[in-house]
This record gives structure tokens, C-alpha cells and sequence, in this order.
């Protein structure tokens, strides 16, 4: 029997570490990479431990009550009898149940406050946008003062804290780097903001999360803490105008997609292509992933995301253009090199 | 025992109620296919077959096609020229037509242009055209403060190669 109930417990106890370690990874408040997510961590562990012990506690009490008052049912008096014990008992208790309570607000306080004192005072160096179903990202370039346009992949500069806008263009959508910070809404109307710290290197992984149509699923942000030179870096780069192609085939795509379909919803700075309503793709290829995260960015993916759209994202904005396959091969090799 | 019942006039009049409930759900449902649409994958489209084409009735009748296409009105940048209250023959909303006012008649404007107005053809999908060709068609039939309100929503959306910033 005993070794029956060990092999039960030992299931158990796989399981649970089975289940907590999924609590890591890239998009996960339980390994926070930022001072905001991390307080924030903190306090909901202190909420866990908390609220863990309170209710064990009363479930100890409840059993042992059950336990000492087994067949004394029919002996119980009707008057209870004068019991200092118990009085000290219920005392402590309530006290005890103050002093929890006391514990997370105090603790709820200290972290609203951190997190207040946290708010951008000066401008605002990053801009995000939703908008269905993708992240318009603008960047402010410190060399020259203005904002430089990018979408769905966002750097962040380590240690320092970053002032961040959010908006929206069309419907709500909700801002959310479980890794980075806490949820805040896109409401149309309305400029909301936060600051991210980030404490560690590396790549995380932001998602909507507040329901905003078809594809709200498949709207992540990809979100890379740099170091502040390699922060630099990309902000210098996603400045720069669009690389010029390399050989014919490339300024065959270059021309498809400025007088072509393409160019009436994207921009490439650089090129003739200057319209706003789809994601900038000035450089493209220097992205991790296609269409907010529904794809990889590979020549592969790209090809059938050009002749396709709607089978790999179905009821994203974008048509199928109707290339022929040469034409498609053309414009998917020219972005493919715009780095 | 069911003709007794049938004669008694309050369960005849619950089944009076029954089936005006039944005829009333089935009105409702059959409201539904304007909002119907299709997603996965879907070819480019073609231009009209000719005046009696039949998918004019499916894309001026079908909110989202024509919702979608309000919002290409705005993003292509439409609304530069074409905005509300535009003199003359640029407003779209005045039921007067100089090329014609039915949708594969405002499709063969959109894709071949007209005075002072370039063509579309090769910059927009058919379909896309379509979706402009059905909202363009059903601009006169809705009501000014409709539109605008409308366009308060579309505020945020680029227009064109201009942006204001979202919502704000």
C-alpha cells in the first residue's frame, strides 16, 4: 500500500515540475527581465505565499476539528462553556489574518508606487501602435531628433529606462512583454504610458492581449533587449533608406513593388513606395519573423506569403496580389535582401 | 384530447405566438448573410463580366466588403480628393453620376480613371476594387452623420503616405 501511495506522490511530484517548467521562457511573467515586471513578481509571489499559508492553514483547523469532534456529535452541549484558550486562539488568529492583510497592502502600495515613480517625465523615445492585425513601431533617432518607422520587431536598450507610448489606430488592443512589464491597453483616443527597464539581454516575446478581431492571435511582437551600443546600432540602421537591389532580378522586384499593388499600402524609405497603411518595409529582411509573427522570415515564407496571404493568415488585410510566380520570385528576392 | 386543446383560444393564441417567434428568428438569421464573409485562401478576383455581373449584389450589400471598402478609401488615400462634402463631381455622396452609378460602372471608373483622375488598374487588387466599388456605391444611401461618424472612427488610419499618429 505504502509503495503504491509513493509512486502516487512521486507522479505528483513530476507533474508539478513538469508544469513549472513551463513557467519560463520567452513569454512568461515568471521570469521577469525588467525592474517593472519584476516587482511585479515579486509581489504576486508574496500574494502566493500569503494567501498559500492562509488557506492551508484553514484547511489544517478544518481537519483537525473533524478529526477531535468524530462521534461526538450527539454529546455536544448546547451552551459552549467558558474556553480561554480558545479566546487566545481567535485572537491570534484574527491578529494574524490583519497582519496578512496588512502585508499585501502595504506591499500593493510599495509596488504602485515604484511603478508611478517609474513614469516617463520627458518624451516618449519609443511609439507603438496597434493595429489590426500588426505593431507599427517608431523609434525616436537621437542623431537626428526624428521618429524612424519599423514594425513588429521592437529593441530596447538595457539598463536604461524607456518611456513608451502606446496607441491605437482602429480598435483596442492591449500592449503586453509579459517578460518586460505588465498589460497596458491601446485604446483609440487615448495615449497610454509605461516604462520598461530591462535588466537582461535577449530576446522575448509580446503578444495582444486584449481580443481585437480575426487574427488577434496571431499579432506578437518580437522584442530584443540590446545593449545600449547595439541599441544604437539598430536604431542607426532602421534610419538608414532601403538598400538599392543588387542585381537585375532585385530592381525587377524593386519596380514591382513601387508601381505595382505593393506600393499603394507599403513604404520603403527610399524608393518611390511611401504609403502608410501596411507595415514598413524599409528592412524587412532584417526582421526574425513575417506578418507579426504567423511565419518565420525565410525566402521560403515570404514567396508564400506574397502569392498567399490569406491561407497563412486568414482575414489579415492583405490581398493576394495576383503576381504571376516570376514576378512573386522577384519582389520576395528583392526584400529579401533589404537587411 | 389534442382537438380540445386546440380549441381552447389561449393555446391557440400560444401557438399563433410560437410560430410568429419561429418566423421572426428565421428573418433574423437570414440577416445574417450581410454580414458573412470569407476568409482563407482566396484568388485575386476579376474585373466585372459586364453590367449584369453577378457579384454586384454580394458587394453592395455585404458590410464587410463594403466597410473594407471604406477603409481602403482612406488608405489608399482616396479621401484626399474624394473627402465629405468635395464640390462637384468629386463628391461621391451626392447620387449624381458622370460615368455611371452602378458598381461595375464605378469599377470601370476606379480601374480606368476619369478626367483628372488616374486609374487603379495594376495598383489595387480586383477584388479590392470591388470593396471600393461597393462602398463608393452606398455612400449616397447613408446618412451625412453616419459618414461622419465613420470617418471620427477611421481618424487614426494612415491616408495615403500621411499619418497622423493613431488615435489620440
Amino acid at each position: 500500500m505504502s509503495g503504491r501511495a509513493s509512486r502516487i506522490a512521486s507522479l505528483f511530484a513530476g507533474l508539478c515540475a513538469a508544469s513549472l517548467a513551463g513557467c519560463a521562457g520567452p513569454q512568461s511573467v515568471f521570469s521577469p527581465a525588467s525592474d517593472q515586471a519584476r516587482w511585479l513578481h515579486g509581489l504576486f509571489g508574496l500574494m502566493l505565499w500569503v494567501c498559500g499559508i492562509a488557506y492551508l492553514l484553514v484547511l489544517a483547523f478544518l481537519a483537525v476539528a473533524l478529526w477531535r469532534a468524530r462521534g461526538a456529535l450527539a454529546e455536544t452541549p448546547i451552551t459552549e462553556p467558558h474556553d480561554g484558550r480558545l479566546q487566545w486562539g481567535l485572537r491570534a488568529w484574527a491578529a494574524l489574518i490583519v497582519a496578512g492583510l496588512l502585508t499585501l497592502a502595504v506591499a500593493s502600495f510599495l509596488v504602485d508606487r515604484a511603478l508611478a515613480g517609474a513614469e516617463p517625465r520627458g518624451d516618449p523615445s519609443v511609439r507603438v501602435t496597434g493595429q489590426q492585425w500588426w505593431w507599427r513601431i517608431e523609434v525616436k533617432d537621437p542623431a537626428s531628433g526624428r521618429w524612424v518607422e519599423s514594425a513588429n520587431e521592437l529593441h530596447l536598450p538595457l539598463n536604461q529606462p524607456t518611456p513608451v507610448e502606446v496607441v491605437s489606430a482602429d480598435v483596442i488592443h492591449s500592449f503586453w512583454i509579459p517578460n518586460l512589464s505588465g498589460k497596458i491597453d491601446m485604446v483609440p483616443g487615448r495615449v497610454n504610458r509605461l516604462t520598461i527597464t530591462p535588466r537582461q539581454l535577449g530576446w522575448v516575446r509580446g503578444q495582444c492581449a486584449e481580443f481585437c478581431g480575426l487574427q488577434h492571435a496571431q499579432m506578437a511582437l518580437d522584442v530584443k533587449v540590446d545593449s545600449p551600443a547595439d541599441y544604437a546600432a539598430w536604431v542607426a540602421r532602421q534610419a538608414a533608406p532601403a538598400a538599392a537591389p543588387k542585381d537585375p532580378v532585385a530592381a525587377r522586384g524593386l519596380a514591382l513593388v513601387q508601381d505595382g499593388t505593393c506600393g499603394q499600402c507599403h513604404a520603403l524609405r527610399g524608393t518611390a513606395a511611401a504609403a502608410r497603411a501596411a507595415p514598413d518595409l524599409t528592412h524587412i529582411a532584417g526582421r526574425r519573423f513575417l506578418a507579426a509573427g504567423a511565419a518565420p522570415l525565410t525566402r521560403g515564407s515570404l514567396q508564400g506569403w506574397i502569392a498567399q496571404p490569406q491561407a497563412l493568415k486568414p482575414g489579415a488585410e492583405m490581398p493576394a496580389t495576383g503576381l504571376s510566380p516570376r514576378d512573386a520570385e522577384a519582389v520576395a528576392h528583392y526584400l529579401e535582401g533589404l537587411t | 384530447m389534442p382537438n380540445r386543446a386546440a380549441g381552447k383560444p389561449d393555446v391557440r393564441l400560444a401557438a399563433a405566438g410560437r410560430r410568429v417567434a419561429v418566423g421572426l428568428f428565421a428573418v433574423l438569421l437570414a440577416a445574417c448573410s450581410v454580414e458573412k464573409r470569407d476568409v482563407g485562401p482566396s484568388p485575386p478576383g476579376s474585373a466585372p463580366s459586364g453590367p449584369n455581373d453577378p457579384r454586384e449584389k454580394h458587394y453592395t450589400t455585404n458590410f464587410y466588403e463594403m466597410s473594407e471598402g471604406g477603409r481602403l478609401f482612406r488608405w489608399i488615400g482616396c479621401d484626399r480628393c474624394h473627402a465629405e462634402g468635395a464640390p462637384g463631381f468629386r463628391n461621391l455622396a451626392d447620387a449624381q453620376w458622370r460615368q455611371g452609378g452602378s458598381a461595375p460602372q464605378i469599377y470601370a471608373s476606379i480601374a480606368h480613371g476619369a478626367p483628372g483622375m488616374p486609374g487603379y488598374d495594376g495598383l489595387l487588387t480586383p477584388q479590392q476594387i470591388w470593396q471600393l466599388a461597393g462602398y463608393v456605391h452606398g455612400l449616397q444611401e447613408v446618412k451625412p452623420n453616419m459618414r461622419r461618424r465613420n470617418a471620427d472612427a477611421q481618424e487614426g488610419e494612415p491616408s495615403g503616405a500621411t499619418w497622423s499618429g493613431g488615435l489620440r
